[in-house]
C-alpha cells in the first residue's frame, strides 16, 4: 500500500517535474500570469497526462518497439485535443486565456517523458498513480509561480485582493517577472533539499562517530 | 516590406524564446557549449522553416474539408516524421554534428518552438511567405537566444555560483535579465 | 540469402507502417466522435460570448439593462447565419457581418463589429454606436475589444483591461467625424482622457507604453466602422 502511495508522492516534491526534473518549462512560464490561469493549465495538462499514461501503459506489450514514439505521440495528440475542444465547449474563458498553450501540451516534455520512462514500462494502475502525482506536481508548480506572480504584479491572488496596487511591480506579470520568479523558486527547492541531505549527512556521521566511539569503549 | 517586418518581430521584437516563452527546454540543455549551441540553433531554423512550410500547405487542406480539429494531431506527424528525415541524413552526411547534438536532436521534435510557430501561422492566418518568414524569424531568434546564452554560460562556468542557484536557477535569472534586455526592442516597429 | 534478408526488413516496415496507420486511424475516428458531440456546445459558447459581450455595451451607466437580455439573445440567434462575412473594408480595417439592431425609447443602438491589423494578427472589436435621433447624432458608447490573442503578453494584450478599453468610450460624433487617433499619432499626449475623448482623440500612452500597434488597430477598426455607418449603413446623412 505504502509503495503506492509514493508513486503518487513523488510527482509532487522529491521528482517534482518543474523544479527538479526541469521539464515541461514552456507552459510554466507563460501561463503562469496569475494563479488562476496555471491552476487551468495544471488541471488540464494533468489530464492529458493521466489519459496518456493509462492508454500507453495498457497498449505498451502490443506496441513495435520502433514505431513506439510515433504511436505515443498520436495517442497524446488525440488526448490533447480532445481536452481542447471540451475546453472550447465548456471552459470557453479558460480557453480563450490558455489559448495556444492548449494543443501545445502535445510537446510538453513531462508528458512524452512519463511515457518513455514510466508508463510504458509500468501496470496501469501504477501509471494512473504517476500520472496524477506528476500532474499533480505540476500544478502546484504553476499555482505557486502564479500566484507569486500575480500577487507582486497585480496585488491579488486567485483575483482575491491581497494589497492592491500597494507593492505593484508590473513587471512580474511580463517575461522577466516569470524566469525570474522560477529562477529563485528554483534555487529554493535547491537550497531545501540541499539542506536536507547535509543534515542528513551530518546525522550519519554522527552515528559513525558513536559507533566507532562504542567499539574503541569496548575494546578497552 | 510586410515581410521584413514579420521576420524582424518573430526574431527580436516578439523574440519566441525571451517572450513568448517557446522552445525553452533545449534552452536549458544544450546551451553549455556555444558550438552545440550554433548547431542545434541551426537545426531548428531549418526543421522549422521545412515544417512550417508543409504544415501551412496540409492545413489548407484541413480547412477544405472541415476537419481543423486533426490540425494538432497532423503537425506534430509531419514535425517527427521530418525530424526522422533530418536525423537519418545528418548520421550519413554530418557525423560529428550527429554526435554533438546527441539525444537533443530527437527532441527537437517536442520543441514547442516547432509546433508553436505552425500553430501561430494557421491562428494569424499568415499566407506562405508570411509564413515561412515567421519561421525564419522565431528560428534565428531562437539562434540568437541560444549562442547569447551559451556565451554567458561559459563565463559561468568561471565563477562560483551558491550552491542552490547551480544549473537551473541561474540559467533562469540569467534568461530574466535577458528578457529584460530584449523587451528594449519593444518599441522598435511603431 | 540477403535477398530474404531484403524482403524481411520490407515486409517489417509495411507491418510497422500498417500498424501505425491503423493507431492513427482509430485516434482520428475517436476524435471526430469527440468534435461532433462537442460542435453544438461550442457553437453555444461562442454565441454566448457574442452575446454577453453585446449585454455588457447595452448597459446605461447605472449599470441597467438598456436592451433586456432576452431580446439580446434573440437578435444574436435569429441573425447567427450570417455571422463572420466580412461587410465592408477601406484598407485600414474591415467590418463584420451583421450588424444588430435595437430601438429604444430615446435612441437607436447599433452594434457593429470590426477588426484591423495588429502586431501579430488581427484586433477585433465589438462596438456599440447611439444613434439619437432627435438630434441625428451618430456618438461611439462603448466598445469591447473581442479577439487580440496575438498580441504580445502583459504589453499589447493589456488592451483586455477594461480600465484601458474605457479610454476608448463614450466619443460624440464631432470626435468621430475627424477619425479618431492614439494620442501619441496626433501629437496631443498631455491631455486628460477626458479631454482627449473630446477632442477624437483615445489617451492611451500612460496605460500601454511601447504598445503603440494595439490600440492603434482598436482605432483603426472603430474608425472604418463609423465610416461604414454613416456612408452604408444609414446612407448618407450629415
Amino acid at each position: 500500500m505504502s509503495s503506492k502511495l509514493s508513486e503518487f508522492t513523488k510527482g509532487i516534491i522529491k521528482d517534482n517535474p518543474t523544479y527538479v526534473q526541469v521539464l515541461g518549462m514552456c507552459p510554466t512560464l507563460a501561463t503562469t500570469t496569475s494563479a488562476k490561469n496555471g491552476l487551468g493549465m495544471g488541471l488540464a495538462a494533468t489530464a492529458v497526462l493521466v489519459m496518456s499514461n493509462v492508454v500507453i501503459s495498457a497498449i505498451r506489450k502490443t506496441v513495435p518497439e520502433k514505431i513506439r514514439i510515433p504511436i505515443f505521440i498520436t495517442v497524446i495528440a488525440t488526448f490533447v485535443t480532445i481536452v481542447d475542444l471540451l475546453m472550447h465547449a465548456f471552459t470557453y474563458d479558460l480557453w480563450k486565456t490558455l489559448g495556444l498553450f492548449i494543443p501545445l501540451i502535445v510537446v510538453n516534455c513531462i508528458i512524452m517523458g512519463r511515457a518513455e520512462a514510466y508508463a510504458s514500462k509500468h501496470g496501469v494502475v501504477d501509471s494512473l498513480l504517476d500520472g496524477l502525482g506528476m500532474g499533480v506536481g505540476f500544478t502546484l508548480s504553476l499555482v505557486l509561480l502564479g500566484s507569486i506572480r500575480e500577487l507582486f504584479g497585480n496585488g491579488t491572488i486567485f483575483d482575491i485582493t491581497i494589497w492592491g496596487k500597494a507593492f505593484n511591480m508590473f513587471v512580474m506579470i511580463l517575461p522577466p517577472g516569470a524566469y525570474l520568479t522560477l529562477g529563485l523558486l528554483a534555487a529554493l527547492f535547491a537550497a531545501i533539499s540541499i539542506n536536507k541531505e547535509e543534515r542528513a549527512k551530518k546525522v550519519a556521521q554522527a552515528q559513525q562517530a558513536q559507533q566507532t566511539q562504542q567499539k574503541a569503549g569496548e575494546v578497552k | 516590406m510586410r515581410l521584413f517586418l514579420i521576420l524582424l518581430s518573430a526574431m527580436l521584437v516578439n523574440n519566441y524564446v525571451f517572450v513568448r516563452f517557446l522552445g525553452i527546454c533545449p534552452f536549458l540543455g544544450v546551451s553549455k557549449k556555444t558550438s552545440t549551441a550554433v548547431g542545434m540553433g541551426i537545426a531548428v531554423v531549418f526543421v522549422l522553416t521545412m515544417s512550417s512550410a508543409i504544415s501551412w500547405a496540409l492545413d489548407l487542406l484541413l480547412v477544405r474539408l472541415g476537419v481543423e480539429f486533426l490540425r494538432t494531431i497532423v503537425f506534430i506527424i509531419v514535425i517527427a516524421t521530418f525530424v526522422q528525415f533530418v536525423e537519418a541524413f545528418l548520421k550519413k552526411n554530418n557525423e560529428t554534428l550527429y554526435e554533438a547534438l546527441g539525444i537533443y536532436l530527437p527532441l527537437i521534435t517536442t520543441n514547442c518552438i516547432i509546433l508553436g510557430v505552425a500553430i501561430v501561422n494557421s491562428l494569424a492566418k499568415y499566407t506562405f511567405f508570411e509564413a515561412i518568414f515567421n519561421a525564419l524569424g522565431a528560428g534565428f531568434g531562437f539562434l540568437l537566444a541560444l549562442v547569447i546564452f551559451s556565451g554567458i554560460r561559459e563565463r559561468l562556468e568561471l565563477y562560483d555560483v551558491p550552491k542552490p542557484f547551480l544549473n537551473l536557477p541561474i540559467s533562469m535569472i540569467t534568461a530574466s535579465l535577458l528578457s529584460l534586455a530584449f523587451m528594449g526592442f519593444q518599441g522598435m516597429i511603431k | 540469402m540477403s535477398k530474404s534478408k531484403n524482403n524481411n526488413s520490407k515486409s517489417e516496415m509495411w507491418k510497422l507502417s500498417l500498424t501505425l496507420m491503423v493507431y492513427t486511424l482509430i485516434a482520428g475516428v475517436l476524435l471526430a466522435l469527440v468534435y461532433q458531440y462537442t460542435q453544438s456546445r461550442i457553437a453555444e459558447a461562442e454565441l454566448g460570448n457574442v452575446i454577453s459581450s453585446m449585454a455588457f455595451l447595452l448597459t446605461d451607466e447605472n449599470g441597467n439593462e438598456i436592451v433586456p437580455l432576452d431580446e439580446v439573445k434573440k437578435t444574436v440567434i435569429s441573425k447567427r447565419s450570417e455571422m463572420g462575412k466580412v461587410l465592408y473594408e477601406d484598407g485600414v480595417g474591415s467590418v463584420l457581418s451583421p450588424v444588430y439592431e435595437f430601438q429604444t425609447e430615446d435612441a437607436k443602438y447599433y452594434i457593429v463589429s470590426g477588426f484591423a491589423v495588429g502586431y501579430g494578427g488581427n484586433v477585433v472589436t465589438m462596438a456599440a454606436f447611439k444613434l439619437d435621433e432627435s438630434v441625428g447624432e451618430l456618438s461611439l458608447k462603448a466598445i469591447k475589444v473581442l479577439e487580440y490573442s496575438q498580441e504580445t503578453p502583459g504589453l499589447g494584450a493589456k488592451i483586455a483591461e477594461p480600465f484601458v478599453q474605457e479610454r476608448f468610450y463614450p466619443i460624440s460624433e464631432s470626435g468621430l467625424k475627424a477619425g479618431l487617433k492614439v494620442d501619441k499619432d496626433a501629437g496631443k499626449q498631455n491631455l486628460e482622457p477626458e479631454e482627449a475623448k473630446q477632442e477624437g482623440v483615445v489617451k492611451v500612452s500612460d496605460v500601454m507604453t511601447g504598445a503603440t500597434i494595439t490600440p492603434r488597430a482598436v482605432v483603426n477598426s472603430l474608425n472604418t466602422m463609423y465610416k461604414f455607418m454613416r456612408e452604408k449603413h444609414l446612407g448618407g446623412g450629415q
